[in-house]
């Protein structure tokens, strides 16, 4: 029998949640959560069982539905997975589960919250496995509405604002994307969206049309990843969520900004990305060294993550701009490896703010003291940090070693600034940890409550994926290898045609 | 002239293209009689009895679908396609607003029978002016529309801003009458005494200034109607002072009408202008998106929101008309489909919160979720749907919108739209957050919650489950886009030659 796979991955989560919306009002937040765990379960296991059917020897996308759906706006409901977005799905399903176990205890509004968690999982599993640029959008859109109640109801104090400004942050990157899909649709005059489709036109695309899709796309995705000039929203944002948002905010919903980049703006419009990858390259490195120094000025913990986190995100794209296979198998591996590290920053700032009620460095101390403070947060903090500033042995250092490599003969200042930048996140995150974790513990601080067994687990899980993925990189590399090398060679084909125009 | 004989004569009027509007006027008419027979005892049979017309004028719809003759009256009303659906969008709209006023009227305590027959009235005239194509058809259409929507935005006569609401509504629309007449009266002279639309066209299609002048005055007595900026200013007044239902009403079914006739006018009367007209209406649009959409936020009354909200939702639906594709045609068609359900929808929740408390003022909704989480569903879905979120069918009336913006390269109309509708979203989703996120408020604490069981279901709660269903499910379902998009293309007077040369020349 011929199972849909992807669209029982997408729609478990959302059939999930309104079959949890519809449940008697009587049940305590014990059964939600162990609903919610057990539907992300559910959807966890179909990923797991998609990426071990996956063939990993074959760049096209595999897993294939397609079906008409809005015929006359060319709107198709067409989804697949590839070497590039299966990574990024199985992310999704994990962290899922795990922030499910993060908010174990949360006991406001319990049904409302597990519904928006996972119809949040359904819109962002659902934009990474589309293939229609609509379909696209409209996953896309469809995941803001839970994410903003997630912040505006569970969040902290200014959690009001901070929900509203991602809101408008997010919809007004949306103009720009819609912009540029239909635009595509109309110029490319093929009458779909379909993304294999208007990569391939029977008359390319004049070369300042595809400059001008690639400006609107990368400031469309620009604002969701975030690059610098449009990144205000996110602290905010991730200061004031829960933790157990913060974790897919950081781990999975800014992986869309570069998967977009990458999905729709390079693979589609190749020509100008080569003529604008010097851009790119400038970009990210502004975003790594601009966003370092800013988490050096930070005294929140949490907000000194969001902008390593923010900064983590320019290895990304300077892998993306390569354009090469090395660069563009970094960028991928980036893309997992910062979603299980950030996810794990998170999760263990929450863990402190739970117990030491705050998150100001310059309250904080000694929290490595066996009798008051919490030592296995501290050390995986320090595993954490370590990986985060691309430690060998850790998937970080994989990640990022591979996106400098690809990086290094193109943009060579670009990459020095960018190696420069995992100085200075060695440098924030030895300030966070000599300031939060060493030393004595202050007296106004007391004796911290250790927090129960069960919360390390999630933090575990990851720690262990941050490991795994350091020590056997093949894990990750084997499935986005064969997707990458075929994008990798479609632009290298480009550079060629270009070249040969040139020279002609 | 030849003399015809009476047979002949009345198979020329083509008299069945007009059922729908016959089954109207017959049930006004019992309405009539039924509440001067029985008075009082039968006072709340009357709703239904309006249903039960407005439903079968709706069915009475369907044959007319595919005659062929679609002149009728001596060409004074066509019942083509386009005309077709716009009267069924004013059917539904009143058809809810009957819905929504029935517990409204008992509980101002004001006479319900005269308020049943006057909205039906509206509905006649706006009706009549989404099928006539000759001057004075349009005229009498238009002011059996207007002079029944004064009446009834000044029904609840106790109350002081009812009143104030109607003699401006009735001031500024008799105003607006009057330029709109003029710019006819040019017309007629300018055609050398046509009165039909399609017969002017080609007699206006050299003058230069004259029609020119006459198209700006129609245009300005139509946009009277749609409350499209700068001929907006009645709306907030109107809307804040008016009765709710009527509100509706004005916001949905009277605006349908205005927009049946300005493509109708546009198209038959002005095909040889259409660079000006197009260039008006987008101009036109885009004030009303960019004044609608932020003065919107700075309203602290629900309805006075909704009121700013509906001039810049008609501004986006002007997109349609300033391209004048048939795409923007039939996307217009499809948006005014949804915004009738969703607004209505939107309505219906006020007139709920508002018969249960008293009030309109947005910080009253503060933690309603608490209290009646099904209705601060509904609300919050027709919100949603009113700021474009998918997967609700406002998302795809716009989505239909913008996509023949961009097809027929008004890239500023769309960027226009797409821009405001970001700051759109910042006051539908305040009015969302204080009803889900804030706790209570005092007015809310009072609340006593609806009863949404079966048997407890009134006409508003029927209302809104109906609304709220289409806002829903409208635009998962591909096959209305079909439709309306065939509807254009069966409908003549916007797939003849003129409109090729006016896709070329869309802005």
């Amino acid at each position: 029998m011929n199972i849909p796979w992807i669209t029982a991955l997408v729609f478990l989560p959302a059939f999930g949640a309104i079959g949890l919306a519809l449940l008697p009002k009587g049940e305590d937040y014990k059964f939600a959560r162990l609903w919610s765990l057990i539907v992300s379960l559910g959807t966890l296991f179909i990923s797991l069982g998609i990426a071990f059917q996956f063939n990993l020897s074959d760049p096209a996308p595999q897993f294939r539905e397609s079906r008409p759906w809005i015929q006359q706006l060319g709107l198709n409901y067409s989804v697949s997975v590839d070497g590039i977005s299966l990574p990024l799905v199985l992310l999704t399903t994990l962290l899922v589960v795990l922030s499910i176990i993060t908010s174990w205890e949360q006991q406001k509004r319990p049904r409302m919250y597990y519904s928006m968690v996972l119809l949040l999982t359904c819109g962002v599993l659902g934009a990474f496995v589309s293939e229609d640029l609509l379909l696209f959008f409209l996953f896309y859109e469809l995941e803001l509405i839970p994410l903003y109640f997630l912040i505006a109801i569970w969040g902290g104090v200014r959690r009001e604002y901070a929900g509203t400004k991602f809101l408008l942050y997010t919809v007004l990157s949306s103009v720009f994307l819609l912009v540029a899909f239909l635009s595509a649709y109309f110029v490319s005059g093929l009458n779909t969206f379909d993304i294999h489709a208007l990569a391939n036109p029977a008359t390319p695309y004049p070369i300042a049309f595809q400059i001008f899709m690639l400006v609107l796309i990368t400031l469309g995705f620009g604002i969701k990843i975030p690059l610098v000039p449009l990144h205000t929203w996110l602290p905010d944002a991730h200061v004031e969520a829960p933790t157990a948002v913060s974790v897919l905010l950081a781990g999975v919903l800014l992986k869309l900004g570069t998967y977009g980049i990458l999905r729709f703006g390079v693979s589609i419009f190749p020509q100008a990305a080569l003529d604008l990858s010097w851009l790119l390259a400038a970009l990210a490195a502004i975003n790594v060294v601009y966003a370092s120094l800013a988490a050096l000025a930070q005294t929140d913990m949490k907000k000194m993550i969001a902008y390593s986190s923010i900064a983590h995100m320019g290895y990304v794209i300077l892998g993306v701009a390569t354009l090469g296979e090395t660069g563009l198998q970094g960028a991928v591996f980036q893309m997992i490896s910062h979603g299980v590290i950030s996810a794990l920053l998170f999760m263990l700032v929450g863990l402190v703010y739970e117990q030491a009620k705050t998150r100001d460095l310059d309250k904080l101390g000694g929290l490595f003291d066996r009798q008051k403070g919490l030592p296995l947060v501290g050390a995986f903090m320090v595993a954490a940090a370590m990986a985060n500033a691309g430690l060998p042995g850790m998937s970080g250092f994989v990640a990022e070693f591979l996106v400098f490599k690809g990086g290094y003969t193109q943009f060579p200042i670009a990459t020095a600034l960018c190696i420069f930048g995992t100085v200075l996140t060695a440098v924030y995150l030895l300030v966070l940890l000599q300031k939060a974790f060493f030393g004595s513990s202050p007296k106004a601080l007391g004796i911290l409550p250790k927090p129960n067994v069960f919360a390390y687990f999630p933090a575990t899980v990851l720690a262990f994926c941050m490991v795994g993925l350091g020590l056997f990189p093949n894990l990750m590399t084997d499935i986005s290898a064969a997707s990458v090398t075929a994008l990798a060679k479609q632009m290298q084909t480009q550079q060629t045609v270009a070249q040969t125009i040139q020279t002609r | 002239m030849e003399v015809l004989s009476t047979a002949d004569l009345i198979e020329s009027l083509n008299l069945g293209l007009l059922a729908p509007e016959y089954i109207v006027t017959g049930t006004l008419i019992i309405l009539l009689l039924v509440d001067l027979i029985w008075g009082r005892p039968v006072a709340n049979k009357l709703p239904w009895i309006g249903l039960l017309g407005l439903g079968l004028a709706s069915l009475a719809l369907i044959p007319i679908w595919s005659v062929s003759n679609t002149d009728s009256f001596l060409g004074a009303f066509t019942g083509d396609p386009l005309g077709l659906l716009f009267r069924g969008i004013i059917l539904i709209s009143a058809a809810v607003t009957i819905l929504m006023s029935e517990r409204y009227i008992y509980q101002s305590g004001t006479a319900p029978a005269e308020f049943f027959v006057i909205l039906l009235t509206a509905t006649l005239g706006g009706m009549l002016l989404s099928g006539s194509s000759e001057m004075v058809m349009i005229f009498v259409a238009l002011e059996t529309l207007s002079i029944a929507s004064y009446l009834l935005s000044g029904y609840t006569k106790l109350d002081v801003r009812s009143n104030e609401a109607a003699l401006k509504y009735l001031l500024l629309g008799a105003a607006s009458s009057a330029i709109f007449l003029y710019g006819m009266s040019l017309l007629y002279g300018l055609s050398g005494g046509e009165t039909k639309l399609t017969e002017i066209a080609p007699k206006i299609a050299t003058m230069g200034f004259p029609s020119i002048l006459a198209l700006v005055l129609v245009i300005a007595g139509i946009s009277f109607k749609l409350a499209a900026v700068p001929f907006h200013q009645w709306t907030p007044d109107v809307y804040q002072g008016a009765p709710t239902p009527v509100v509706g009403f004005l916001s949905v079914g009277s605006k349908a009408a205005g927009f049946a006739l300005a493509i109708r006018f546009m198209t038959s009367a002005f095909p040889d202008f259409a660079t000006q007209w197009h260039t008006i209406f987008a101009v036109l649009g885009i004030l009303s998106m960019i004044l609608g959409n932020v003065v919107a936020i700075a309203q602290t009354s629900m309805k006075r929101m909704l009121a700013y909200s509906s001039i810049a939702q008609a501004g986006y639906v002007m997109i349609g008309l300033a391209i004048g594709t048939p795409d923007g045609y039939a996307s217009m068609i499809y948006y005014m489909l949804i915004y009738l359900f969703m607004n209505m929808g939107a309505f219906l929740g006020v007139v709920l919160f508002g018969l249960k408390t008293g009030t309109d003022e947005i910080s009253a909704y503060a933690g309603l979720y608490q209290k009646d989480p099904f209705l601060t569903l509904c609300l919050s879905l027709c919100l949603f749907s009113l700021a474009g979120f998918p997967p609700l069918a406002g998302f795809f009336g716009k989505l239909y919108l913008f996509w023949a913006g961009i097809q027929a390269g008004a890239y500023t109309l769309v960027f226009v739209g797409l821009v405001t509708s970001v700051a759109s979203i910042y006051y539908y989703v305040r009015v969302v957050k204080l009803m889900v996120v804030k706790e209570p408020s005092e007015v809310v604490q009072k609340y006593t919650p609806t009863d949404w069981t079966l048997p407890g279901m009134r006409s508003l709660q029927i209302g809104l489950v109906f609304t709220l269903v289409n806002t829903v499910a409208l635009g998962l379902a591909s096959p209305i886009l079909n439709f309306t998009k065939d509807s254009i293309q069966n409908t003549p007077i916007l797939t003849t030659a003129p409109l090729a040369k006016a896709e070329k020349n869309a802005p």
